[in-house]
């Protein structure tokens, strides 16, 4: 039975720097990983997949950032695109094509080129209905993607992609879409080895193993070494990626303990060099005695209620406008969640690429209490009985059991808590089967359609009954220009009709109270939360 | 001539009262009865005692104050909602030793029956029902736990029925043995000849022997039923919030171990001492009881 | 005994199949399946996918397919994890929670033994209520307190460990104590008592008056009769000792199989759920014929019946 752990090559020289650095104090694993540019992540659970069209999901999305490229990738700062795969691109004055310039020396690490073909083939796999991937929505900017993705066409050329030339690829949209650059920073739109996946087994087929190490081909800056499930995976540079000269990590190791308690017990003892978040219990104390190793940033992230409109009291929208204005967010992010969350008024986090929206939620329990006496329920009586529904966790537990106290002192209504466990809460929560239920939606890219569009009628993410034909009308208004003053005008409206119906009830937009030693030089914290592994190397902190 | 055999009713009279006898000596044993019996009285006071004693119920907030340490207002301090701990631990208290009991009670009565029967039938009725038990044993109990808690709606009932419908198999087992031991024995053997129906040989004369074992594993399931409460509430399957019980106020108190440490503190001394006066009085009761222990 | 060993064999043949079938059907009235995410793509691709994976035939066809797997000894995929078969998961984190569950047992024995041993032999002194009182904190303190405990002291303040993972030789030491506190514990009472029933005997009166020193009638008498009662407890507890245990895996970042089966039922991962259950079961009733078996050995007076 072979001992998992780091390569043999890794042990030797991680044993030698230890003998050599003397078995004095005892050094850490931090510190010796500091000396070998190995950085070290605490990267939740286990990664179902590493194949970008199968994958979803943050913890697959941070590993796969190292292991692929694709024609532009976010910036580390602001995640605006950059130029990735594609050196330059021009776009048409009506933005519906776009032309990319690849460079001529992307490889892959099985040393071929990387080419416009590569492309075109990665995103017919992407769509083929067969392989059934769960983002191919993100490509269906593009003409007759979701056609050909439903099935409803047979012929891959048909749809807008054409390979001019090895080193050039043509997009056609049906609709201008300006976010559409920031959309490619995403997962799905990386390139994959087709003649690798095809030699493993059928290119549709979900569970073909081209993704083991001992298979693994890539484009990215770094290489598959190492993957033992429920314990670590291993990556090393790719010498063949174009900018190697200027990447200077030598390895990243992402520990998959799924755990948050446990991450943070492996940073405090030194073997990590940063973790995605500090358990909610931890983070007043972090900031407290220990400012340095914590570092909190805002993420596109709305934490919401989604209430059931189909169900009375519910259906009523002076009961929902009641419920919402009779929460205290400020006394919520300060006292219960306490990493800094800003309160939400509105559903688009405000300032999401220039967005803010002016409809705002107006806190006023004397309010509330007057709008349910009008809905029929003057100071709580005869109030049907209603229940909350979050998944099981201690952070969503404690917001609940805050919001059933005030509505209880607000409104004198009493609201049951009901926690399930995370499929039976999808579940029910997919089919419309609850109250009130606990709910939080992240931006896949940044703008404010990724939010507003989930409200849509026949969004398969609505999941309240709600369905407002003028709202469906401002969405696809906005989708189909490409005026971004005309499109945050739709938007403004948008957001207006949700203050106002309120099929939801905004709390707060999430902040990441990420542990992070101050070793690691060259992250910067982002609203997508997207760690960019090129620019990151580890300086030895003087003790 | 050997003298008489004592007739199984007189014997049980004496043997009561030299296992009582025998309890009564063995000092940590009747500790853990009295600390028992006091701390179920206390936890069962909880309404009066928070409503007069304490001053707060146990799911008032209170956000502007926070976890504070124990003070001269909150005795035992408050979580990090601001609620009452001591309040929390006397309402929890009452849910765990209910859920404890409840179960056992559950687990008891199911397994005797089903352990006395299997026995005392012998032959392919025992193996048959044998096997089904090694099957009910080895089947996955998180899944079963989830599906209960889906299908019933959450409440602390169905609890106690997912749990004591898994600690009935050992009952079972120990009960079967039993009755196959005390089957051999001479008494039965003459009741047999004297003509008596089977029921009757087993209730009147095979169950009673059985109280022994059925006492001690009892007062043993309960602490087992405990613990077993706490890997659920680990799990986030088990009593719902705003109520508590012990496990969930000591899995909530680990993860702040090290930032306020009297959250994990309390709960767990008043659930370790609980387990240990329970084991200490289940011992206690076997030494009296004179009872094996064994599988079979 | 081989006969014995022959018919138990064929008794758990009848049991598996019952076994399989209800777990099949319990896990899918379970609601959510495996594929519910919290960002739904649209019905098509969803349904899509059940078809691919054969989730869209009636429930009783499925049930037939994958018991012609099962008789393949075929687990299947996993749901989860796409590119991994269960037969491959399994085979990888068993050794390891096999490796955990032995370390601990090796703590439960040893400390337990021990304890339970000089308990018997002072009866009701301060060293029977001593130790037993100690070996009391192993029974009455749950696992995922104990674990942190010991991690904050140790790992943490100390810096005598690593706070998890598996990979050195030394961070198998606050797991296997873990773990095996809890056993340590029972084991401990179960050698006192066993002990102290034998010791009562009227062999070891003999063999005093006979001039045996204490220690020939403690390891050549009584421990034989003595460890009938560990080794009866033993039995089921090795099955799940050895098959993983989820809380100290999930404390101490061990890549064990207790994890990937509670991970499982959570994901509603059928066919892993499915082989875990399978697997777990053949443990089990492997240990019990094995604990049968040494128990006859230890008592010549039961026999195989």
């Amino acid at each position: 039975m072979t001992m998992p752990g780091p390569s043999l090559a890794a042990t030797v020289s991680l044993l030698g720097l230890f003998l050599f650095c003397g078995c004095g104090r005892r050094q850490t694993l931090v510190e010796i990983a500091d000396r070998v540019q190995q950085y070290r992540v605490g990267n939740g659970d286990e990664p179902s997949d590493l194949d970008p069209q199968i994958a979803i999901g943050q913890i697959e999305h941070d590993i796969m950032l190292s292991l692929y490229e694709g024609l532009v990738y976010g910036d580390a700062k602001d995640n605006s695109p950059r130029p990735g795969v594609a050196q330059s691109w021009d776009i048409s004055p009506d933005g519906l094509v776009y032309t990319f310039h690849l460079r001529k020396n992307a490889r892959w690490s099985n040393g071929g080129p990387v080419t416009a073909r590569d492309f075109y083939e990665s995103y017919h796999r992407l769509l083929l209905p067969s392989l059934a991937a769960q983002y191919s929505y993100m490509l269906y900017p593009v003409t007759n993607a979701e056609a050909f993705n439903l099935g409803k066409l047979t012929n891959f050329d048909q749809v807008g992609f054409k390979v001019l030339d090895d080193y050039t690829l043509r997009l056609t949209l049906h609709d201008p879409a300006p976010y559409l650059l920031s959309m490619m920073g995403h997962d799905s739109w990386y390139p994959v080895p087709l003649a690798t996946i095809k030699q493993y087994g059928a290119m549709d087929d979900r569970s073909n193993p081209w993704t083991r190490p001992e298979h693994f081909v890539g484009n990215g800056p770094f290489v598959l070494k190492e993957w033992d499930m429920n314990s670590h995976i291993l990556v090393v540079k790719n010498p063949l990626y174009w900018d190697a000269a200027h990447v200077r990590l030598n390895s990243i190791y992402f520990g998959s303990e799924a755990n948050y308690d446990t991450e943070e017990r492996m940073f405090r003892s030194g073997q990590l060099h940063t973790i995605r978040a500090a358990p909610q219990s931890k983070v007043d104390f972090y900031r407290k005695h220990k400012p340095e190793l914590i570092n909190i940033y805002p993420i596109l992230t709305t934490y919401f209620f989604y209430l059931n409109v189909t169900r009375p009291p519910l259906n009523d929208k002076r009961v929902r406008q009641a419920l919402a204005m009779s929460l205290d967010r400020r006394a919520i992010t300060e006292t219960i969640t306490r990493a800094g969350e800003i309160p939400a008024f509105c559903f688009t986090p405000p300032g999401t690429a220039g967005f803010t929206a002016t409809a705002r939620l107006r806190e006023d329990p004397v309010a509330a209490r007057r709008l349910l006496a009008e809905a029929g329920y003057p100071d709580g009586k005869n109030f049907p009985e209603v229940t909350l529904l979050y998944n099981t966790l201690q952070s969503h537990k404690a917001i609940a059991e805050a919001a059933q106290e005030m509505w209880r002192e607000n409104l004198n209504i009493h609201v049951t808590l009901q926690n399930a466990e995370w499929k039976v809460y999808l579940d029910e929560m997919q089919h419309t089967n609850y109250d009130i239920c606990r709910g939080g939606w992240g931006a896949d890219y940044v703008d404010p359609g990724t939010f507003l569009d989930i409200f849509q009628t026949d969004s398969g993410n609505n999941n309240t009954g709600w369905s407002s034909a003028q709202y469906d009308r401002l969405c696809h208004l906005a989708a189909s220009t490409g005026d971004t003053a005309a499109r945050y005008a739709a938007y403004q409206k948008a957001e207006a009709i949700l203050t106002d119906e309120m099929p939801m009830i905004p709390l707060y937009v999430y902040t990441n109270p990420r542990l992070i030693r101050p070793d690691v030089k060259g992250w910067y914290p982002n609203l997508l939360d997207s760690p960019n592994y090129r620019s990151i190397h580890l300086e030895p902190q003087p003790r | 001539m050997p003298p008489p055999a004592l007739h199984p009713d007189e014997k049980s009279a004496s043997f009561w009262r030299d296992a009582w006898h025998r309890l009564w000596q063995n000092k940590l044993a009747l500790f853990g009865l009295l600390v028992v019996a006091v701390l179920s009285l206390v936890c069962g006071l909880a309404a009066p005692l928070c409503g007069h004693l304490i001053g707060y119920s146990y799911e008032q907030q209170n956000l502007a104050l926070g976890p504070v340490p124990p003070n001269h207002a909150h005795w035992l301090g408050t979580d990090r909602m601001g609620r009452d701990l001591l309040a929390r631990l006397l309402y929890g208290g009452r849910i765990s030793l209910m859920v404890g009991l409840l179960a056992t009670v559950v687990s008891l009565v199911i397994g005797v029956l089903y352990g006395a029967v299997s026995g005392f039938a012998g032959g392919k009725v025992d193996m048959a029902l044998m096997r089904l038990v090694d099957i009910l044993y080895a089947l996955p109990f998180t899944i079963f736990v989830i599906l209960l808690m889906v299908f019933f709606g959450r409440n602390i009932i169905l609890l106690f029925v997912a749990i004591g419908a898994v600690e009935w198999l050992t009952m079972a087992r120990i009960v079967r043995g039993q009755v196959m031991a005390v089957k051999q024995q001479e008494f039965i053997e003459a009741a047999r000849a004297l003509g008596l129906r089977r029921r009757r040989i087993l209730f009147r004369h095979i169950l009673p022997n059985l109280l022994g074992p059925i006492i001690v594993y009892a007062t043993l399931t309960v602490p087992e039923v405990m613990l077993l409460e706490a890997f659920l509430s680990f799990l986030g399957l088990g009593v719902q919030p705003p109520h508590s019980s012990w496990g969930v106020l000591i899995k909530e108190g680990a993860e702040v171990m090290e930032e306020y440490p009297w959250l994990l503190t309390y709960p767990a001394a008043a659930m370790a001492l609980t387990l240990f006066s329970l084991n200490f009085l289940g011992d206690g009761l076997r030494d009296a009881l004179d009872v094996r222990g064994s599988k079979d | 005994m081989i006969r014995f060993v022959a018919r138990r064999f064929l008794e758990t043949i009848p049991v598996l199949f019952i076994l399989a079938t209800a777990t099949f059907f319990m896990m899918r009235l379970a609601p959510g399946g495996p594929f519910a995410t919290e960002k739904q793509a649209g019905r098509e691709v969803r349904a899509r996918m059940e078809a691919h994976y054969g989730l869209d035939k009636p429930l009783f066809q499925q049930y037939l397919l994958q018991m012609k797997h099962l008789l393949r000894g075929d687990l299947g995929p996993s749901y989860k994890y796409p590119s991994r078969t269960v037969n491959e998961i399994i085979a990888k984190a068993f050794p390891v929670s096999a490796e955990l569950g032995l370390e601990a047992l090796a703590v439960a024995l040893v400390l337990g033994l021990l304890a339970g041993m000089v308990a018997a032999l002072q009866q009701n002194t301060f060293w029977d209520h001593g130790p037993m009182s100690l070996a009391m904190i192993g029974l009455c303190v749950p696992t995922f307190v104990m674990g942190p405990l010991l991690i904050s002291a140790f790992a943490l303040h100390l810096g005598w460990f690593n706070a998890a993972g598996w990979y050195w030789p030394r961070d198998r030491v606050l797991p296997a104590l873990t773990l095996g506190a809890f056993y340590a514990a029972y084991v401990a009472r179960l050698a006192r008592g066993g002990l102290l029933e034998v010791l009562r005997q009227d062999f070891i009166r003999t063999a005093q008056a006979k001039g045996a020193g204490p220690s020939r009638i403690l390891f050549r008498h009584a421990l034989r009769g003595g460890m009938l009662p560990v080794v009866s407890f033993l039995g089921p507890a090795i099955a799940g000792l050895l098959t993983g245990s989820f809380v100290v895996e999930t404390i101490f970042g061990i890549p064990g199989l207790g994890r990937f089966f509670v991970t499982a039922a959570f994901n509603r991962d059928y066919f892993m759920i499915m082989g875990s259950v399978l697997f777990y079961a053949v443990f089990v009733i492997a240990m019990n014929l094995v604990v049968d078996v040494v128990l006859v050995w230890l008592n010549p007076k039961l026999r195989f019946d």
